[in-house]
């Protein structure tokens, strides 16, 4: 995966982490409210996501 | 307020002594350990640090008392919206992974010291770099009053009154002073280090302990759902702008706080730099989120506090933790050591960065040929004259000035087309780059402070912080200066 198209994922998920389509009222999910949960959830994926990134993209000099 | 409102005992605050000194004894180890007199030594560790202090040192730094005090305080006013927090903090990391690498290697390669360093480096104008520079200052002056004051009344509150508000921002201060001008960024690493294992430690300890103690998650709905079912309505569309917004003030503003950038260029290497980006990268999830949690727990436990009752919203979970004798003083000490560590771990990063601005990028402009021995003096020196007058304005300003000092990423995030620009865009030039933060600014300040003077002009139009529409201003007036400069003249 190029830099470019990783950083471009990573922004495209930061952008869906706010919980756009929920509107009017919520359901209880895992004692949670459903757009409540969808925030935490999309927290925890961006925050893998840029784990993932850092190992896979950030090429690092080997004579370190 | 008297001793039977203290949150601790003697023994208590003995310990809490205790620990507070011996930072002091942390600070002399560093101080052994310089190898040189040097700038690069003194704010920089010498360029040397390991994976296991660089990343304690960025977490305990970007992790303020506002993380353990200000954010739970948030989610009881906001409930489950506050959850952007959690995106805040990790959108920070996720900007370093666009410009940690390169710059860390044209650091290494150049010998940076301060973040304008770099944007001397990349434009060669000097007043592109004094106004950047000007800019860093005004946003670290601002970190580091408010988390003074925050001092102060924490002191209050764990001694009861018995030491009173301004004594101990004076002794707090006083200690980070000491260690910091001793060893520099070595001290205030390895400090760091100390203080953001107690920062981890007593917030996952109190996340645990709520969530054996009230039932977690499950509790604060059936609670809210009685008391304030407003907070389980969606965000509309200007709330979730807001939302956007607060992502972008991180993205742009909290990734380039000075201190951070100083923490980039000290890594040892690019791979330890690398690592320790990637496990923070996480601690959104175990910082933020645990205070998050804590704040809604406040809200399930207490509701109807005002605004000034839901700063106190940990103390008032840990005070019932106590009370049902879910905690002993042993964590109430623990929490009470963490919140005072993630405030002197912030300050004592903003007051070495603030020092190495003021003395590499303005005094060494006007004396260049002063000694690295003798800047390293001088430097030392404006440490402790920034700590005086910060301890001075701390303890006599009044509230109106304080809601002034809250524009501090508003300030920063200005200066992120110079950085994210400068590093991708090789013909981009210094005059666009300047005015585009002049007018970024103006309009981000302006707004702001016409706002807290009371002027009907609201600070997030349509959801939007100012400092954002200032960065939208910014990077517009770049993007026609480089349009205009492009366009050949026939």
């Amino acid at each position: 995966m190029s830099i470019k198209k990783s950083l471009i994922i990573s922004w495209l998920v930061l952008f869906l982490t706010v919980p756009w389509w929920f509107n009017g009222g919520s359901n209880k999910w895992f004692n949670l409210p459903d757009w409540g949960l969808y925030a935490m959830i999309a927290a925890i994926v961006y925050s893998l996501l840029l784990a993932f990134i850092i190992q896979k993209v950030w090429k690092t000099p080997d004579n370190e | 307020m008297n001793n039977e409102t203290a949150l601790l005992g003697p023994g208590g605050i003995t310990f809490l002594c205790i620990y507070i000194l011996s930072l002091i004894l942390i600070g002399w180890l560093g101080k052994r350990a310089r190898k040189e007199d040097s700038l690069s030594d003194f704010y920089l560790a010498g360029r040397g640090m390991g994976l296991l202090v660089l990343f304690l040192t960025l977490y305990a730094t970007q992790y303020s008392g506002n993380t353990l005090v200000g954010f739970a305080g948030r989610a009881y006013r906001e409930g489950y919206q506050a959850l952007v927090l959690v995106t805040l903090l990790s959108s920070a990391v996720g900007a370093f992974i666009v410009y940690a690498p390169k710059l860390y290697r044209l650091s290494k390669k150049y010998n940076f010291i301060t973040p304008a360093d770099y944007i001397h480096f990349r434009f060669k104008n000097t007043k592109l770099t004094l106004f950047a520079a000007s800019l860093c200052l005004m946003a670290l002056a601002n970190y580091i009053l408010t988390n003074l004051k925050a001092i102060g009344y924490i002191v209050v509150s764990v001694t009861g009154g018995v030491i009173p508000f301004a004594y101990g921002i004076i002794a707090l201060s006083l200690v980070m002073v000491i260690y910091e001008t001793m060893g520099g960024m070595r001290s205030v690493a390895w400090t760091d280090s100390l203080q953001g294992i107690i920062l981890m430690f007593g917030v996952i300890t109190i996340f645990i302990t709520i969530q054996i103690e009230y039932g977690g998650f499950e509790f604060i709905y059936n609670a809210i759902q009685i008391s304030d079912p407003q907070k389980f309505i969606p965000p509309n569309l200007t709330q979730k702008l807001n939302w956007l917004s607060t992502i972008c003030l991180g993205f742009f503003g909290i990734s380039i706080y000075p201190h951070a950038i100083q923490r980039i260029y000290s890594a040892k290497s690019e791979s330890t730099l690398k690592k320790s980006i990637q496990i923070m990268a996480f601690m959104p999830i175990i910082t933020t989120l645990f205070m998050v949690v804590v704040g809604l727990t406040a809200l399930a436990l207490f509701p109807g506090l005002d605004r000034q009752g839901s700063e106190g919203a940990t103390l008032l979970v840990l005070k019932d933790l106590s009370q049902r004798g879910a905690i002993g003083t042993g964590m109430m000490v623990l929490f009470l050591s963490a919140t005072i560590a993630a405030i002197m771990s912030t300050v004592d990063s903003a007051l070495l960065s603030m020092s190495s601005i003021i003395t590499k990028d303005f005094y060494k402009r006007l004396k260049p040929t002063k000694s690295q021995a003798e800047l390293t003096r001088i430097g030392k020196i404006i440490s402790w004259t920034i700590m005086a007058f910060s301890v001075y304005l701390a303890i006599i300003l009044p509230q109106t000035i304080w809601r002034l000092l809250e524009i501090k990423l508003e300030l920063l995030i200005q200066i992120s087309p110079a950085i994210f620009l400068g590093l991708y865009y090789k013909k981009i030039k210094s005059s666009s780059i300047l005015w585009g933060m002049t007018f970024g600014t103006l309009f981000a300040v302006g707004t702001m402070v016409a706002n807290k003077l009371g002027v009907d002009i609201p600070a997030k139009p349509w959801g939007i912080h100012a400092g954002v529409w200032g960065l939208i201003i910014n990077l517009t007036i770049v993007f026609i200066l480089e349009k205009i400069k492009r366009t050949p003249i026939e």
